[in-house]
């Protein structure tokens, strides 16, 4: 906006007022640089390179990445320093630890993670400035797909890569163990991530979303049977673990991970994986019936006012704005 | 409907200056909103012409940003018309948003961004858009081009707001306090700016500020909206002229008191001063009413036409019942 620069910086479109917006590639298209394609607007096209974008950011911002590799650091230390079998199995227990680690990280980035980015970027007027854009909204759906699907398959190869190599951990024992571990992986994610985005759709602020997700996380984290055998609590907390995803995609990760006589110390005695499918699947449904209506609700609902209203709060309580 | 006679806004905003056939860019009427029983606006009729630069003016809490929001498709009115580009933006779809920009105060996203790579990644959503380089060039961002959005002063993060606001070529973009923070130097290249795309591009720009010298500056035709309800609406140097109509003369006696009398004749007083005093007189001053004369004027007028508080029906509040 330098005065200087006013009158030298004339554009190719003659008649702006006349163009045709509506119509694919109508008007006299700047040829600068190559950097705008020519051609019909693809959500997902935009969505991918905006994904891309976000993963380099994330790669390059050391204070994100270290949380994420402090939590694969931590895993990898308790393997290391858990002793002992499985009861009534000769599996050492390291095995079952970070099998459960695995799961459980894929829960947090499906359910801790997702919120927070979205709270944040609802706060920061992210998803008000893509509800602005035409196409912004799938796009930004799909970039986030990406950049989730990314974490969690990253996460789990360092994890189980590193304590294979370091810590001597769990790796599929044959062909089918690999295939478990792809479905319930991905059978998993879609389990917690529409869950996750319906959970960012409400949750107020990112301060507080993260005190409300976490102390349910943690508890699950504990009662679910990752850390240990579910058996060893009370059925009643059995019970209340087993109606959500994480107990599941702990068992079904064992499934894939450890050999298959470590089934004497689940509860059924097997590993249920019909049921692990089922529970899991029940969750995706459940999580996208809340997720779409949430997620549109939450972005209808932007609007540069309640922005403005949202900082203004967060000012006043003394937090700086994310 | 009723169709109530606002003396006001009837002689000024309805004024069939726009050029036979070309339709408004904005168009309402009788635009209602209500929050539970309390009425925010209370039939707002507006006409913007394209290719103008129009100011919406108000205190807080008039129902300006009601207002600005039904138009940008974010809120839903109670009743009445609304045309935004010939659309109703309740019902905006892709193409029409592809049609507008905005520039909002609040925006704090894409920190993470480098300057040259939100505008190019923005470019992609648009079917002609401007070219990234230019852009950057247009709103003097050229030499920020690399550096991240979170490293920017206040004024430079708001140049990349207004080159987001426009990197889709928009035939209507709002600007909201777009000069807030700003130094003059930047407030005036941002002038230019604003100017540049209304008279070169077509641009029709609608403009919400408090700042009234800005609004004088910038806008062709101004409304002023107080307490739900446009006051008054015109160029400003009708509003001026039309506020206290009567100008301001001051000077000091012969007896060094010094003197005011409003007047709407001010030659002729000033004529008849010298006649008495058969010489010069002392500190004379002629003060022609000013745009913040109309608003204050406007603003403090109490009781201004509460014979109109009749029969509208409240609507169908769809909206949020969270006033703003």
């Amino acid at each position: 906006m330098r005065g200087t620069d006013m009158t030298t910086a004339t554009d190719s479109g003659p008649a702006t007022t006349e163009r045709d917006h509506g119509t694919a590639g109508g008007g006299p298209r700047p040829t600068g640089g190559g950097t705008t394609r020519p051609g019909r607007f693809r959500p997902w096209q935009a969505g991918l390179r905006r994904g891309g974008i976000e993963l380099r950011h994330l790669l390059r911002n050391r204070k994100e990445l270290f949380g994420y590799v402090t939590n694969i650091v931590v895993a990898l230390a308790l393997a290391g320093y858990i002793h002992g079998k499985v009861p009534g199995t000769q599996i050492p227990m390291a095995h079952l630890t970070l099998a459960g680690f695995a799961a459980y990280l894929l829960f947090q980035i499906g359910l801790i993670s997702l919120p927070q980015i979205l709270v944040t970027e609802r706060e920061e007027g992210t998803l008000l400035r893509l509800r602005t854009t035409p196409g912004g909204i799938p796009a930004y759906l799909i970039a986030k797909s990406l950049l989730i699907v990314v974490m969690a398959l990253a996460t789990l190869v360092v994890l189980l890569g590193a304590a294979a190599a370091l810590v001597n951990g769990p790796l599929p024992h044959s062909p089918a163990g690999w295939l478990t571990l792809l479905w319930v992986t991905a059978l998993g994610l879609l389990a917690v991530v529409p869950l996750g985005a319906a959970i960012g759709a409400v949750l107020p602020n990112p301060r507080e979303a993260l005190a409300m997700i976490m102390l349910p996380a943690m508890a699950l984290l504990i009662t679910s049977g990752a850390m240990f055998p579910i058996s060893k609590m009370p059925a009643v907390v059995q019970n209340i673990a087993s109606v959500f995803p994480l107990r599941w995609m702990a068992q079904g990760l064992r499934a894939a991970l450890l050999p298959d006589s470590a089934r004497a110390a689940e509860l059924a005695g097997s590993w249920q994986l019909p049921t692990v499918a089922l529970v899991l699947a029940a969750w995706a449904v459940v999580g996208f019936l809340l997720a779409v209506p949430l997620l549109r609700r939450a972005t209808r609902r932007e609007s540069g006012s309640r922005l403005t209203a949202r900082q203004g709060k967060a000012e006043l309580s003394g937090t700086p704005v994310a | 409907m009723t169709t109530t006679a606002h003396p006001e806004t009837s002689t000024m905003t309805t004024t069939p200056t726009a050029p036979a056939g070309a339709a408004p860019v904005v168009e309402t009427r009788a635009l209602r909103m209500s929050y539970g029983s309390a009425d925010v606006l209370k039939g707002v009729d507006l006409d913007i012409r394209r290719g103008e630069i129009f100011a919406l003016l108000g205190p807080n809490g008039a129902g300006k940003t009601t207002t600005v929001e039904i138009l940008e498709g974010f809120r839903q009115r109670s009743a009445g018309e609304v045309r935004v580009l010939g659309t109703d933006p309740a019902r905006a779809d892709d193409a029409w948003r592809g049609r507008i920009g905005l520039v909002l105060q609040s925006w704090r996203d894409h920190r993470r961004w480098q300057v040259a790579e939100l505008l190019t990644h923005f470019a992609m959503y648009y079917p002609d858009p401007r070219d990234p380089a230019e852009l950057l060039d247009l709103v003097g961002l050229t030499k920020q081009a690399e550096k991240r959005v979170d490293q920017l002063s206040g004024g430079q993060r708001r140049r990349v707001d207004v080159a987001l606001g426009i990197v889709g070529r928009p035939e209507l973009l709002f600007l909201d306090e777009p000069t807030t923070g700003f130094d003059p130097e930047a407030r005036r290249d941002f002038h230019d700016l604003v100017e540049r795309l209304a008279r070169e591009e077509g641009v029709t720009i609608l403009l919400t500020t408090h700042d009234l010298a800005e609004a004088e500056r910038l806008a062709d035709r101004i409304a002023m909206l107080v307490d739900g309800r446009i006051r008054a609406c015109g160029t400003p140097a009708e509003l001026a002229r039309r506020a206290a109509a009567q100008a301001e003369v001051r000077w000091t006696a012969s007896d060094g008191s010094p003197r005011r009398e409003h007047t709407a004749d001010p030659s002729r007083l000033v004529w008849e001063l010298h006649r008495e005093a058969a010489g010069p007189i002392a500190d004379l001053e002629v003060r022609r009413p000013t745009l913040e004369d109309t608003y204050l004027h406007m603003v403090h007028r109490q009781n201004w036409d509460d014979e109109q508080e009749t029969g509208f029906p409240t609507g169908d509040t769809t909206g949020e019942a969270t006033a703003a």
